[in-house]
């Protein structure tokens, strides 16, 4: 590469140019990777800085108190629990819904259905403000300003994306079996649970975390509708932390943000594969 | 007619789902109804909503902080999502495929980790490294630029960037898995032409995936346009309204001054404004596909 | 296939249970007949817990208190709870929000038992009237306060600006402004004048109120944001677009304050940091900072004498404007009020009866360098003999209170955003024609008003 080789009419080889070229590929790389890694510089420092402040500095003396404050400390341990519920709850009542309702759907053919099918699609324009204020004197009538209308209402929001995406997994799997088990005399029940479900399990992993993660970084859901401090789930909390200036501390947040987004990134980066090919299959064909 | 299992079954297996669907139905229902009347939460529009017909919706085209918004969220959206995540999601999605780059989990891990981050985590972060003693003055200070507090002072710009960083991976993602699907024969023969990588660029990837280029722009378009945490979290729609989108717009009519019914309004005119791009979109896909086909 | 399908179905059911557990707790919080509720912000935490305590051993009921943290915004979650049918038994409520609320039939009338309460008489009129709406009342009045500019001393003397100041008209203030920005550049805040909606009423009252109240006469509320004679509200007028004009000239023309401070997310804690680490040279604020300028920062409060060394007030002066007063303040005051939806109001009022004694009040007040709102009270020694408490009291005398007509939070809000509009780099009159429109879409035509 970095020998000049002129030819015949005195330009350079194709390889000294591709040399260049992919010396300011790399470059151009190097700059993306510092755009995004810079704001984590000062997050990770913070979180181990017993005395962090928003300033960017390199902490003299490293510790994981902050870590411990996060799971010792009552507000932040509730709000985890929060989290917890409120993502698996809405998660398994999706799954468990969608898992039924996706039979129909991919088995059967009935008055409505493909209009049934666009509407699903359709409805995922509507923004999340539209629903937030039906949702939210709903939710005042039925008193169910708590845990129980959050995840209602995030199952209700997340339900259309996960029934496409059953029941394209439905799609896949080939009548035999069904009928298979209908020979031996199996109701519905069991053929879902121990047909369907098991040949399209990625499937229902898929729609499960997905669920679990869009419901785990929710925020203006549960910031309208729960009144109770002691009912918020880890992104309220951290939003009605930040201007606690004097009570609560840069080196707390910071770490607590750190705990707030590993189960995102772990869920992503574990299941991958599946959730791209889940997305783009369901999010196209649509 | 499924041979083996009673139709009634079927039909109650979709029951909970049919509850989910007709609450959903109920609450885009009830929010259009409500827009119509100035039912609030204070005061004796509590009590006794009157019907005022579309009042509210002529009031939102005279109101200044109404146009204002469309302003913001229209810059907002085209400037961070359009151009920002899709150009450079495509841009990354083309050099991390080429054989001759290294590292590149390395650079993929670094664009992802910002997609990945809660919305709340992105907004406390950016809060502190756009901050006047934040990071980012520090890294820019070799430059020669004074340390500013860039998200009173420049905050639609802190915003936009912001968001760029938060949600281009999904773009690159997209792109990415779109171009594994183009047969590698096709770059073999273009290298046989002597194409540059330009014109690998623009002959082959473009046009294989463009229509997933166009669903993405669409898709991105509607998310974005109704987008609040990561805003409201780092800015809360100001200073004074420099960043007020229309859903923190909404939020603030409907749930700091209470005004339930005008929210509702605006959020409703948000549907129609996504709806229509949506539309306008669907048409253009059918032409483009009459006049190819 | 089944053994598989089993541990997921474990999962599933373990998350359900756990769902249903949120559901349990969520439903607990429900208040069981036997306690009683009462929800405050934190400056009132030396009032209340005493009483409390005090209550809880007196009639054996527990009580439940909910504290919001300093940097929270009571009067916002308040109007929230109560709209969401999740307010507690006892609430601290902003007093201009009290004919809003009760015509939301949020609160309960306490008519029955304030006429058996011998202290009840001990409340001066004014106060009353600001807990009243169509004759009833609604609370019982806490505090209230007045006005006034604050000063950095430190500054001050490096400055070269002599003490005690006495400002006369605006242009005096703007003068010490300008001089203190002249000689000490590193003050990012040589006036700070509250601006913008994260401020919320604070905006209204600390800073446009007190320019508007002096800059007309008060003759046929010029000066005012309501005409109460004609019954409407005031779009346009010679007061509205000085004031206007007074926060063009701070903040876009001779740059007297950056922006910076009056958004962040905790706007009350940093305006005091910002004050008692001298970066503000003059600062608009009310009487209760006194003790709140180290108590809102987290601080130690230091000792009267100490205070006095760093900080100075004078009364705001009138624009100077013919006719206009010459000294102004206005008046605002938290009150204590209860939920028309409490399932316990005799012990709910039997709290509040316990929290407004005359000695627990007493005893509070002159240390919180607040003003005190009964008769009885003012005249106790330990009150009379409070020289910070003896002196503002002269405000007391000048001091106005809001146009706290329903629809007033609505006008605060347009006012908080005409003042924004100046930020964003639009004209006075621009400004003004833009609070005019909003008034106009808000209530009609025939409910507002234009002075020439």
């Amino acid at each position: 590469m970095s020998q000049v080789n002129i030819t015949s009419t005195g330009r350079r080889t194709l390889m000294q140019t591709q040399g260049f070229a992919t010396t300011v590929k790399h470059l151009i790389l190097a700059l993306v990777a510092l755009f995004w890694l810079s704001p984590f510089v000062w997050l990770f420092f913070a979180a181990v800085d017993p005395r962090a402040t928003s300033a960017f500095k390199v902490p003299d003396v490293v510790t994981l108190s902050n870590f411990v404050m996060v799971f010792a400390g009552s507000s932040s341990a509730r709000w985890i629990i929060n989290s917890l519920i409120i993502a698996g709850g809405t998660a398994s009542v999706v799954l468990a819904v969608t898992m039924f309702a996706a039979y129909p759907f991919s088995r059967m053919d009935f008055k409505g259905k493909n209009l049934i099918l666009w509407g699903l699609v359709l409805i995922r324009i509507i923004p999340l403000s539209a629903f937030m204020l039906p949702l939210f004197l709903l939710c005042v009538k039925l008193k169910w300003l708590n845990l129980i209308g959050v995840i209602v209402s995030l199952a209700m929001l997340n339900i259309p994306f996960g029934l496409l995406l059953i029941k394209n997994f439905y799609d896949t799997v080939p009548k035999t079996y069904e009928e298979a088990a209908w020979v031996d005399g199996a109701g519905i029940l069991k053929t879902i649970f121990s047909v369907l479900f098991p040949i399209s399990k990625s499937g229902a992993v898929v729609v499960w975390f997905m669920t679990f993660t869009s419901s785990w970084n929710e925020f203006m859901l549960p910031f309208i509708l729960l009144r109770n401090p002691k009912l918020w789930p880890m992104s309220v909390g951290l939003f009605n932390s930040f201007g606690l200036h004097g009570t609560i501390n840069f080196g707390f947040l910071a770490a607590f943000s750190i705990v707030y987004a590993i189960p995102s990134v772990l869920i992503f980066f574990t299941l991958r594969k599946n959730l791209v090919s889940g997305l783009s299959g369901a999010g196209i064909k649509g | 007619m499924v041979v083996g299992l009673s139709k009634r079954s079927l039909y109650i297996s979709l029951i909970p789902f049919a509850l989910f669907i007709l609450l959903l139905v109920f609450c885009v229902l009830w929010a259009i109804a409500i827009s119509f009347t100035n039912k609030s939460l204070i005061g004796i529009s509590a009590v006794h909503p009157r019907f005022i017909g579309i009042l509210n919706y002529a009031k939102l085209l005279r109101h200044p902080d109404f146009i204002n918004s469309l302003k913001v969220t229209f810059s907002f959206t085209f400037i961070s999502a359009v151009v920002g995540q899709c150009i450079i999601g495509l841009l990354l999605a083309v050099l991390l495929r080429q054989k001759h780059i290294r590292f590149k989990a390395f650079f993929e891990v670094a664009v992802l980790l910002g997609w990945l981050l809660p919305d709340m985590v992105a907004a406390f972060m950016w809060g502190a490294f756009a901050s006047a003693t934040g990071f980012l003055n520090t890294i820019l200070a070799p430059l020669g630029m004074k340390p500013i507090n860039w998200i009173t002072v420049k905050p639609l710009t802190t915003v936009i960037i912001a968001n760029v960083w938060k949600g281009t991976a999904w773009s690159y993602l997209l792109f990415a898995a779109a171009l594994d699907t183009i047969p590698g024969e096709l770059f073999e023969a273009a290298d046989v032409d002597g194409a540059t990588a330009w014109q690998k660029l623009v002959l082959i990837n473009i046009p294989i995936i463009l229509p997933t280029i166009l669903v993405n722009i669409l898709l991105v378009t509607i998310w974005t346009f109704g987008y609040f945490s990561l805003i409201y979290g780092m800015t809360g729609g100001g200073p004074g309204h420099a960043t007020e989108v229309l859903s923190i717009l909404m939020y603030k009519e409907a749930f700091e001054s209470f005004h339930i019914g005008y929210g509702s309004a605006i959020s409703i005119s948000m549907t129609i404004i996504v709806g229509s791009l949506s539309v306008i979109y669907f048409w253009g896909q059918r032409r483009a596909a009459d006049v190819s086909g | 296939m089944r053994g598989k399908l089993s541990k997921f179905t474990i999962l599933l059911c373990v998350f359900l249970l756990i769902g249903f557990v949120g559901f349990a707790t969520g439903q607990k919080e429900t208040k069981a007949p036997t306690t009683v509720s009462i929800m405050y912000g934190t400056p009132w935490k030396d009032f209340v817990q005493p009483a409390v305590a005090k209550f809880e051993k007196e009639t054996g009921i527990k009580v439940k208190q909910v504290v919001l943290p300093p940097g929270t915004n009571p009067d916002q979650k308040v109007a929230l709870d109560l709209a969401g049918g999740v307010a507690c038994d006892v609430i601290a409520v902003d007093g201009y929000r009290i004919p809003e609320f009760a015509e939301a039939g949020y609160l309960l009338n306490l008519d029955s038992y304030l006429n058996n309460w011998s202290d009840w008489n001990e409340y001066y009129e004014p106060m009353k009237k600001m807990v009243s709406f169509k004759g009833k009342h609604y609370g019982i009045p806490l505090d209230t306060d007045v006005r006034m500019l604050w000063y950095w001393k430190p500054i001050f003397e490096k400055a070269g600006i002599t003490m005690p100041w006495q400002p006369k008209t605006w242009d005096d203030v703007l003068a010490a402004a300008r001089k203190i920005k002249a000689a000490l550049p590193n003050v990012q805040y040589p006036l700070y004048l509250p601006v913008g909606s994260k401020m919320g009423e604070a905006t209204t009252m600390q800073g446009f109120y007190m320019l508007l109240l002096g800059a007309d006469t008060p003759k046929n509320d010029r000066n005012r944001l309501r005409d109460w004679n004609a019954g409407k509200w005031i779009g346009k007028s010679p007061a509205l677009l000085r004031t206007l004009q007074v926060y063009q000239t701070v903040f876009v023309k001779d740059k007297l304050s950056i922006r910076d401070i009056y958004y962040t997310p905790d706007v009350w804690g940093d305006w005091r940091r910002a004050m008692i680490h001298g970066n503000i040279g003059i600062g608009l604020g009310g009487s209760w900072e006194f003790k709140e300028f180290w108590s809102g920062a987290g601080v130690k409060v230091p000792s009267e004498q100490e205070r006095e060394k760093l900080v100075g007030w004078a009364p705001m002066p009138g624009s100077g404007v013919p006719g206009a007063p010459k000294i102004v303040s206005i008046s605002g005051g938290w009150t204590f009020a209860v939920n028309a939806k409490t399932k316990n109001a005799d012990a709910a009022w039997k709290l509040l009866k316990t929290i407004f004694t005359k000695e627990n009040f007493g005893r509070w007040v002159a240390g919180a360098a607040k003003v005190s709102t009964r008769k009885d009270v003012s005249e106790m020694a330990s009150y009379k003999q409070d020289k910070y408490i003896a002196a503002i009291t002269k405000l007391v005398a000048y001091t106005t209170t809001r146009d706290t007509y329903p629809g007033y939070s609505k006008v605060s809000s347009y006012v908080q955003s005409a003042t924004e509009d100046i930020l964003d780099g639009k004209t006075p009159q621009q400004a003004m024609d833009n609070f005019y429109n909003n008034l106009v879409s808000e209530f009609g035509k025939d409910k507002v008003t234009v002075i020439k």
